[in-house]
């Protein structure tokens, strides 16, 4: 059983068809990366996997369940949003705790995950008083409050700093080899191309490319020309992003 | 969940600004209405009352106020996505939040009351006239408005949760009670009187022969409550966060 099944997810808005009938497979003890441009679509697929969006048809299951029939989500799945949720008045710490109460999760945990993003100096400041990347790193936490098996990462190195960003690899890299799934979004590949075995690409909410990373890499060239060539090809030939009447 | 939220609820700041305000808000209201009459007037039940209808509506105002903000607070800073990734049930979502929106209202309506209670004692004090504070007069308004307030926090919640954007939702809210139901219950009362504003006004008792019974405005305005939240869970299940 993979980690994640995506099957024919499709995500309408009106007649705009952001998510376009999406199939892929994301396997255990593995990183897969998933790559496109801006606006191709890569945010609104994850919103919809986590059951925010409503998917207009198709599924995604986790662990072989679909999200909203799971007893206690976030002990199997932690995910970084596009946004982190939280008024910016909160601290991280009461943040944090308030993810815990809710989803019934030990309140130890909070510290421990604070501990694991480097935040539990400043737990107690304000998040309005974070930097960009602190925040990111408190969204981290967020995910990993539930200790989860799946990790669903929206562009998670938003904001990081040069080190921060390979602090993120090694953690990736490290939640990978302790056997879970990270599906880790960027639409800078070269972020990803040192950590992913796995790779999944969509282009104006269409997938182009699911497989193994190296079996791109193995054309001789590096990751990231490769996904690029292969995005500017679709870009001269593809049909543009299907419309349809609702 | 109600933990989550009790903690969002003590870690704001809008919730106890709103109390603070709308405390005030009744005090002046009070005093205001009451130095209408003349000090001869004051021990007569109908000054009574319509003093205590005064400070009842700033503390309802406010309770809708405060149920409006906390909800689409959530919808502004993105906290929805949490509460989403911890529960897919929006019902349940809703439900907990109106639990703990009802208790904030009753504290809000509890200490209104107080406001009341205190004031009113210290203007007859001063002005030599005496208030029976054990009448039905007095209490029963301030029964009323303690579960008006309850309500009208939970019915806040529930069309902010609709409606979702803040100054859309606060000023359609607040526009719905203050601007248009009070000409609609003052020309057409018949028709007027079944709208959540005025069932509301009906429940604290306001002196007025065109409202509803206290237990019938309390029954309206409790499905009112019941619409407003049904709205908020259809729109979350629709629409997703």
């Amino acid at each position: 059983m993979t980690a994640i099944e995506v099957r024919n997810l499709t995500k309408r808005f009106g007649d705009f068809v952001a998510v376009d009938d999406v199939s892929f497979d994301v396997p255990w003890g593995a990183v897969t990366g998933f790559v496109g441009a801006n606006g191709s679509g890569k945010t609104t697929t994850m919103r919809t996997m986590l059951g925010l969006a409503p998917p207009t048809s198709g599924y995604a299951h986790f662990g072989g369940q679909p999200y909203d029939a799971l007893e206690a989500p976030r002990t199997l799945i932690g995910s970084v949003l596009d946004r982190i949720g939280a008024h910016p008045s909160h601290s991280a710490r009461r943040h944090l705790m308030m993810i815990a109460r809710g989803a019934g999760l030990p309140e130890a945990r909070v510290d421990d995950a604070l501990e694991e993003v480097g935040l539990l100096d400043v737990a107690d400041l304000a998040l309005r008083k974070y930097s960009m990347g602190m925040t990111q790193r408190c969204a981290l936490a967020a995910a990993l409050l539930g200790d989860p098996s799946i990790l669903v990462l929206d562009e998670p190195a938003n904001g990081l700093d040069p080190a921060g960003i390979r602090w993120l690899r090694t953690k990736t890299r490290g939640w990978a080899d302790e056997g879970r799934a990270v599906f880790v979004s960027s639409h800078q590949l070269a972020e990803l191309a040192a950590v992913i075995d796995h790779l999944v690409v969509v282009h104006q909410g269409r997938l182009v490319h699911q497989g193994p990373a190296a079996e791109l890499a193995r054309r001789g060239e590096d990751l990231e020309s490769v996904v690029f060539d292969l995005l500017a090809d679709l870009d001269t030939s593809a049909e543009p992003r299907r419309r349809v009447r609702s | 969940m109600i933990g989550g939220e009790l903690l969002n609820l003590r870690s704001t700041s809008t919730a106890r600004v709103l109390l603070v305000a709308s405390m005030v808000m009744a005090a002046i209201s009070l005093v205001a209405n009451l130095a209408t009459f003349e000090t001869a007037q004051l021990a007569e039940r109908a000054t009574v009352q319509t003093a205590m209808h005064a400070s009842t509506v700033a503390t309802i105002t406010f309770s809708f106020v405060a149920g409006l903000v906390l909800s689409t607070s959530d919808y502004r800073f993105g906290r929805i996505d949490q509460l989403l990734l911890s529960t897919q049930s929006p019902s349940r979502i809703l439900a907990t939040k109106s639990a703990v929106g009802f208790g904030l209202g009753v504290v809000y309506g509890v200490l209104g009351s107080v406001v009341a209670v205190a004031v009113s004692t210290l203007y007859y004090r001063v002005n030599d006239a005496e208030i029976d504070l054990t009448s039905a007069t007095v209490i029963r308004p301030l029964v009323g408005v303690t579960v008006a307030a309850g309500l009208f926090v939970v019915a806040g919640l529930g069309l902010g949760s609709l409606i979702r954007n803040q100054p859309f939702a606060l000023g359609a809210g607040l526009v719905l009670v203050l601007v248009v139901q009070p000409p609609l219950l003052l020309g057409a009362p018949t028709v007027g009187r079944w709208f959540p504003g005025a069932a509301g006004l009906a429940l604290t008792l306001a002196p007025d022969s065109a409202m509803l019974g206290q237990v019938a405005g309390g029954l309206v305005l409790l499905g009112w409550t019941a619409v407003a939240v049904l709205a908020g869970v259809l729109r979350l299940q629709r629409t997703g966060a």
